[in-house]
């Protein structure tokens, strides 16, 4: 990227380092929060599933600035994306035919409410679609 | 989790009430399950002609009630982008797909404000670039189609500039934001958004004493105003850009326009729009394209101190040089 570009700025966060990583046989796992990566190494089983279920990325960025609160859990489907959102602060991304899932995390959504709850969701959509091919 | 999810699907088969719009330039293929707002959608459609290409926007209209948020949030990852207006009011963005997903309740469906002022301006923000449509953080005026925009940075007076520009004759396209394509040359678009002052431009224009400022979405005070109605100023659709224009304020009376080189406009171009990552290159490409031929218009610096009436008059006394060398 250019020095320019670099400059320019970054309202959406898209440029937020995820520097913890934690790799598996088919993809990455990345992420700026030490404390979500550790419960997701606590719940064995998660990562068997990132391995069975294969998503080549999965980018979840914990978000001190976003808002807390709001309204319940939303699921918008629409052709091959899946978005998860949870108030107003923490969204989930599932592209299916990507394979990869992105996402912001509040400050009020714990580590294990995303490793026990959300991520094995978004695990669940992405498995459900690439098994029955309704992605439009 | 699953239990308590509200789910949407958006489907193309229940989507039937379909719009082609025209949309500051931009061919925009709305589909939603509510005609009264596809109904209200075609009327922001624009006259003049669009591009050859297009995005999608598929919106479903819900009954669950809510307030739009007056602080909007959205972020973005790779491709996919979120904005959230409140408690069921949110757009999904998917940029290399070319395509908007969102879902609204009856009252923001029916909110022509919030589709004129918000959700178009950001739709076509954040997915013009893949229609060839870039947005440029300039005001856009012309006069005997010399189209002129004007940069410099928030606060710099920009919106007071072009109201006073437009009293001095000119046609205004717009005040803040605009759309620019280059197809056989590069051509400015508005997006009737009002516009926008701040509460001390009140002692240049008295018209606004009797008006209310609010606050807007970046939580600025000001006046948001229908320039037409108010000041009875020409409005334009879209303009030829001819000259590029740097603007910056003096605390010494008086204006000067003063050559400067393209690449300190291409700079500035490069330096003001949104941060892209690599993945996005070919679905933006045309927006570095679109950027480099601005920054090859004839390029200046204009200095000014005092009232904007008197700036005004001396760029239109430049156009009119302009015009003249050019035919000369």
């Amino acid at each position: 990227m250019s020095s320019r570009q670099q400059s320019a700025p970054d309202h959406l966060h898209r440029f937020v380092e995820t520097p913890f990583v934690l790799t598996y046989s088919c993809g990455r796992f990345e992420t700026n929060d030490m404390e979500l990566l550790a419960s997701l190494q606590e719940a064995n089983r998660l990562e068997s599933a990132l391995v069975n279920h294969g998503p080549r990325l999965v980018r979840l960025v914990r978000d001190p600035e976003a808002p807390r609160g709001g309204p319940p859990a939303t699921l918008i489907c629409r052709g091959p994306v899946r978005t998860i959102t949870i108030g107003m602060g923490t969204v989930v991304w599932v592209d299916v035919e990507r394979r990869e899932i992105l996402g912001f995390i509040a400050p009020d959504v714990s580590a294990s409410r995303v490793s026990t709850d959300l991520l094995p969701l978004a695990l669940k959509l992405l498995a459900d679609d690439l098994e029955d091919g309704s992605a439009e | 989790m699953t239990a308590h999810l509200c789910t949407y699907i958006l489907r193309d088969a229940e989507l039937i009430h379909r719009r082609n719009l025209n949309i500051a330039g931009a061919r925009v293929e709305f589909m939603t399950n509510a005609p009264e707002l596809a109904e209200l959608l075609r009327t922001c459609s624009q006259a003049s002609e669009s591009g050859s290409r297009s995005f999608r926007m598929q919106v479903s209209v819900t009954d669950r009630l809510a307030e739009i948020d007056p602080r909007p949030h959205f972020r973005g990852l790779q491709h996919l982008l979120i904005a959230h207006f409140g408690e069921t009011d949110l757009f999904v963005y998917d940029v290399l797909r070319k395509n908007a997903g969102a879902v609204v309740s009856r009252s923001t469906a029916a909110d022509v404000n919030f589709w004129r002022h918000v959700a178009l301006p950001i739709s076509l923000g954040i997915l013009g670039a893949t229609a060839g449509i870039v947005p440029v953080h300039c005001a856009a005026l012309a006069i005997a189609e010399q189209g002129l925009l004007i940069a410099g940075r928030s606060g710099a007076g920009k919106s007071t500039l072009a109201l006073a520009l437009a009293q001095a004759g000119f046609t205004l396209v717009s005040d803040d934001w605009t759309y620019i394509k280059d197809e056989g040359g590069l051509l400015a678009n508005g997006l009737f958004a009002p516009i926008k002052l701040l509460p001390d431009a009140v002692r240049h224009f008295p018209e606004l004493a009797p008006l209310r400022v609010t606050r807007s979405m970046n939580g600025e005070l000001a006046f948001d105003v229908d320039a037409t109605r108010v000041f009875r100023v020409a409005v334009g659709a879209s303009c030829r850009p001819r000259n590029f224009m740097f603007l910056e304020r003096s605390v010494i009376p008086g204006a000067k326009i003063s050559p400067v080189p393209s690449d300190l406009a291409a700079r500035y171009l490069q330096g003001s729009v949104e941060r892209v990552p690599p993945e996005l290159a070919s679905a933006y490409g045309e927006r570095s394209r679109v950027l480099a031929e601005i920054a090859k218009l004839p390029c200046w610096i204009f200095r000014y101190g005092g009232p904007p009436g008197l700036a005004a008059g001396e760029l239109r006394r430049f156009v009119s040089q302009r015009m003249e060398a050019l035919i000369a």
